[in-house]
């Protein structure tokens, strides 16, 4: 009977030992957080489930160690063999490479999206106006990318299809970079981040590349190859230093943790740059590196917490309201890119050989887009730039209310 | 608060253990204590029901005294007892009914009825029933009646048993209150219990749970197939008793920290031979509660026309149905539970010796049908899918999720099936009568029970999916 009850003596001196451990250190880490907080807030009845909602989430932020729990957790996962990590949050494929995903049986009902795109066209007042619908690739990419047995698929590709080819049925212009994905000179499953929803700068670069050597077929473009030949560009990696988007939920053990690689001119340039998301504004006038990268943003993270999403290096992540100038280039083409966060490094490579281009967050504009478009002058092409996943309300939405 | 908060796990748990134990010196503080971290417990997740929490213990406290009061007129305490029944039921049937009530006879009677927005009150059908034994066991003089407004606050709301029981009865905790002792031995032993209690909610019943939820989804979406059914009943059996026992297993474990003997509410009930004995397992608080405060006053068994028995079980099973929620398919899992009882006793089931192994089956089958009543969004849900589990599926009969599903969970699964099993019994058995390898198990232990906390605490600062089932109780 002894031994019974030592051993849960011993276990319970341990416990407490943690539990006490974790208060002081939690509590020394909140402590002014929190007196700010209440001292900031209303404290009265009416207002107490907000308050209280409020230090939860500071608790659950704040909390000690937070990084080592989830990365704990996803080592978890990992010796348990999982391809699913939290209610399908994020699953796995059999290469390693984190997906989003959902349950579903079929392709989405497109249709209306669809329709606000060719709302939207015939919305811009101006007729030499090209408006062009860009389709960035899907992580699952087709033929390299397999699942699990089972794995639920979200038929992201097969709602794509049916989109573009109600798109072109519609007499409206797109471009697909799912065709000729495989093609480019990136070897197999590094189109993507392990770790990160996003496509490669790498893998964008090649994008970049096939699509204004396409486009000079249309329109003059001065000097395409030398703008798109790789020597011309820097290629910094920064090794083992991006923790994506979903190892940000899973922890680095779970998928690991990805290299990051930095694209930009060797040559000379000369931009001005602006961009607002709502009452925030900021601009720059410099060279590319200088302007157009937050180069702060390439600190090496070892924790969740210090990743500050190196995606967002170019162009500063998504903003509302972008414009940028490329002083060496005045006779270049105009754009105007609606688009998601797949085309903030491709409109970033893109202003190579444009003179200007206007970028537009639906998330995050706040004002009517065709009216935008309408007030700017000489505008060679609108694109319309997704990826498959974008295909909802919250990015087509917009475009219908014109 | 839930138990399975980062706000619970890392600051009230610790803090109120360290203020309990610094008052050791005075009773009344520790009960103090106890009483406001239990008041600030329920309103951190209930803020605006706290007032209503409070005026439940003032108005049972005064309805007590009354009852005391009036003990040598039985009219007038008849007259207390009714008056309290109507209070404590009456909010039940405000806060957990009316808009099921409400709902029926606009439906039925084609009117308009506007159904108010009425949120259920956290822990509401297990601290409304406290209160009403409180009164009755007053009024039967089973227990002496509470003078303290304090230490009946307490009993009432003690945080441990207050949002998913044990029902624990006054009778249990009076001598408690003022004359319990807290020692090494409980303490730890409420310690080891809190965390395996943690760990089978956290760990064990929400990887369950996942499977679950999705699976009742595509019973909505009718893409359910009939592989897909049987695994999401199973693991729904599992859930419901790994989430349940794992609460009680928290709440016995909390109660133990501060000195506090609370009845077992789970007796691995997935053992059982038949329903009679299911029920004798399961949720062992509630069945007390009804046999004591609604059957054996209806005459129970001990009646000499077994109709009136017959009759007896049916008031209690409707009774036990719609305290679980306020739909159809409670009501209907009521009855279903009170007809496999009822066939059971005139067939004298449980005395029939031998083929235990049929019973065995033959338990676990209509209990987890039961399950699949029981945790259906309505009746006509519910048909579809164990339809869907005898081939009537429209999606047919296999799911590459089945597998997926399976394969996903699989050490979850074995662990959750070895456990339903009194295995932590025998393993206890072994070290305390030192049979060969004990000293094994006591070295395992202590890294064990710190393991699975260090991963349950994990799982919950990475937010899993936390799905809390109470909120109908």
């Amino acid at each position: 009977m002894k031994e019974f009850f030592e051993k849960k003596i011993i276990t319970a001196i341990l416990i407490i030992g943690i539990l006490l451990y974790f208060l002081i250190v939690n509590f020394s880490i909140i402590y002014k957080p929190l007196k700010e907080l209440i001292s900031e807030s209303e404290v009265n009845f009416s207002n107490l489930d907000n308050l209280i909602s409020e230090v939860e989430t500071l608790v659950d932020d704040k909390l000690y160690n937070r990084d080592g729990f989830i990365n704990f957790y996803g080592y978890n996962q990992v010796i348990l063999n999982k391809n699913e990590e939290n209610n399908f949050e994020v699953v796995k494929d059999k290469d390693g490479y984190l997906h989003y995903t959902y349950f579903t049986n079929r392709a989405k009902d497109i249709s209306g999206y669809v329709d606000a795109v060719k709302k939207f066209k015939e919305g811009i007042k101006n007729t030499n106006t090209e408006v062009m619908y860009l389709m960035a690739p899907d992580k699952y990419i087709r033929g390299i990318t397999q699942f699990n047995y089972g794995m639920p698929y979200n038929y992201a590709n097969e709602s794509a299809d049916e989109f573009l080819k109600k798109l072109g049925s519609n007499d409206i212009s797109f471009y697909d970079f799912r065709s000729n994905l495989l093609k480019w000179d990136i070897s197999n499953n590094e189109y993507f981040y392990k770790t990160d929803h996003h496509w490669r700068t790498e893998t964008i670069f090649e994008a970049y590349s096939e699509f204004v050597k396409k486009l000079s077929d249309k329109y003059n473009i001065e000097s395409v190859d030398y703008y798109t030949d790789k020597s011309n560009y820097n290629f910094e990696t920064y090794k083992n230093s991006f923790i994506g988007s979903m190892a940000r939920k899973t922890g680095i053990y779970y998928a690991g943790i990805d290299d990051f690689t930095l694209i930009y001119p060797k040559y000379s340039t000369d931009y001005d740059f602006y961009y607002r998301t709502n009452d925030f504004e900021h601009s720059g006038k410099g060279d590319f590196k200088d302007v157009l990268l937050s180069k702060e943003m390439l600190v090496e993270s070892k924790s969740i917490s210090d990743e500050v999403d190196k995606y967002s290096t170019y162009l500063f992540g998504n903003q509302g309201e972008v414009h940028i100038k490329n002083n060496n280039n005045p006779e270049g083409l105009k754009v105007v890119f609606i688009k998601d966060s797949f085309f903030v490094p491709f409109c970033a490579f893109f202003s190579n050989i444009a003179s200007d281009i206007y970028m537009l967050d639906p998330r995050y504009f706040d004002e009517n887009i065709l009216e935008y478009i309408n007030n700017l002058e000489d505008i060679d092409i609108v694109f319309v730039a997704y990826n498959p996943q974008s295909l909802s309300e919250e990015f087509f939405e917009p475009l219908n209310n014109t | 608060m839930l138990f399975s908060s980062n706000i619970f796990i890392f600051y009230f748990l610790p803090i109120i253990i360290m203020l309990y134990y610094i008052f050791s010196f005075s009773r009344v503080m520790k009960n103090f204590i106890l009483l406001i971290g239990s008041l600030i417990f329920y309103a951190w997740g209930e803020p605006e029901y706290i007032i209503l929490m409070i005026t439940s213990i003032i108005v049972n406290y005064i309805l007590g005294l009354l009852v005391h009061k009036f003990r040598e007129r039985k009219n007038a305490s008849k007259l207390v007892v009714v008056i309290m029944l109507i209070f404590n039921l009456g909010i039940l049937i405000i806060f957990k009914y009316l808009s099921f009530i409400l709902r029926n006879i606009s439906q039925y009677t084609k009117t308009v009825i506007e159904i108010p927005n009425i949120i259920l009150p956290i822990g509401i059908s297990f601290f409304t029933f406290q209160c009403i034994s409180y009164v009755i066991d007053v009024y039967r003089k089973d227990v002496q009646v509470q003078k303290n407004p304090m230490y009946l606050g307490l009993y009432v709301s003690l945080f441990p048993q207050l949002v998913a029981g044990p029902i624990v009865r006054y009778s249990t905790i009076s001598d408690q209150i003022l004359n319990r002792k807290e020692t090494i031995r409980k303490f730890s032993v409420g310690m080891c219990r809190f965390i395996t209690g943690l760990a089978k909610k956290i760990i064990i019943s929400n990887s369950l749970a996942v499977i679950v939820d999705r699976i009742f989804i595509m019973n909505d979406n009718l893409t359910m197939t009939t592989s897909l059914a049987w695994l999401g009943s199973i693991a729904y059996t599992l859930q419901i008793y790994f989430d349940f026992s794992g609460y009680s297993d928290m709440a016995i474990g909390l109660g133990l920290l501060f000195g506090f003997k609370f009845n077992e509410n789970f007796n691995y009930p997935y053992i059982s031979k038949s329903i009679s004995e299911f029920w004798r397992r399961w949720h062992i608080s509630l069945g007390e509660w009804f046999r004591d405060y609604v059957y054996i006053p209806l005459g129970g068994s001990r009646v000499k026309n077994k109709d009136k028995m017959v009759r007896n079980l049916f008031v209690v099973w409707i009774l036990t149905g719609i305290w679980h929620g306020a739909e159809w398919n409670f009501l209907f899992w009521g009855v279903y539970n009170f007809v496999f009882i009822v066939i059971e006793k005139v067939f004298s089931f449980e005395k029939m010796e031998g083929k235990n192994i049929l019973k065995h089956v033959y338990t676990l089958f209509i209990v987890n049908l039961g399950w699949v009543i029981f945790r259906s969004k309505d009746l006509y849900s519910a048909g579809r899918y164990i339809s869907s589990m005898f081939g009537f599926s429209k999606a047919g009969m296999w799911s590459s999720y089945t597998w997926m599903f399976i394969k996903e969970n699989l050490l979850i699964i074995i662990i959750s099936i070895i456990l339903c099993t009194p295995i932590a019994k025998k393993i206890n058995k072994m070290v305390v009568d030192k049979q060969k390898g004990y000293k094994f198990f006591n070295i395992l232990y202590p890294v064990a029970i710190v393991g699975i906390f260090i991963i349950a605490i994990s799982y919950l600062v990475k937010g899993v999916y936390n799905p809390f089932i109470y909120f109908n109780f």
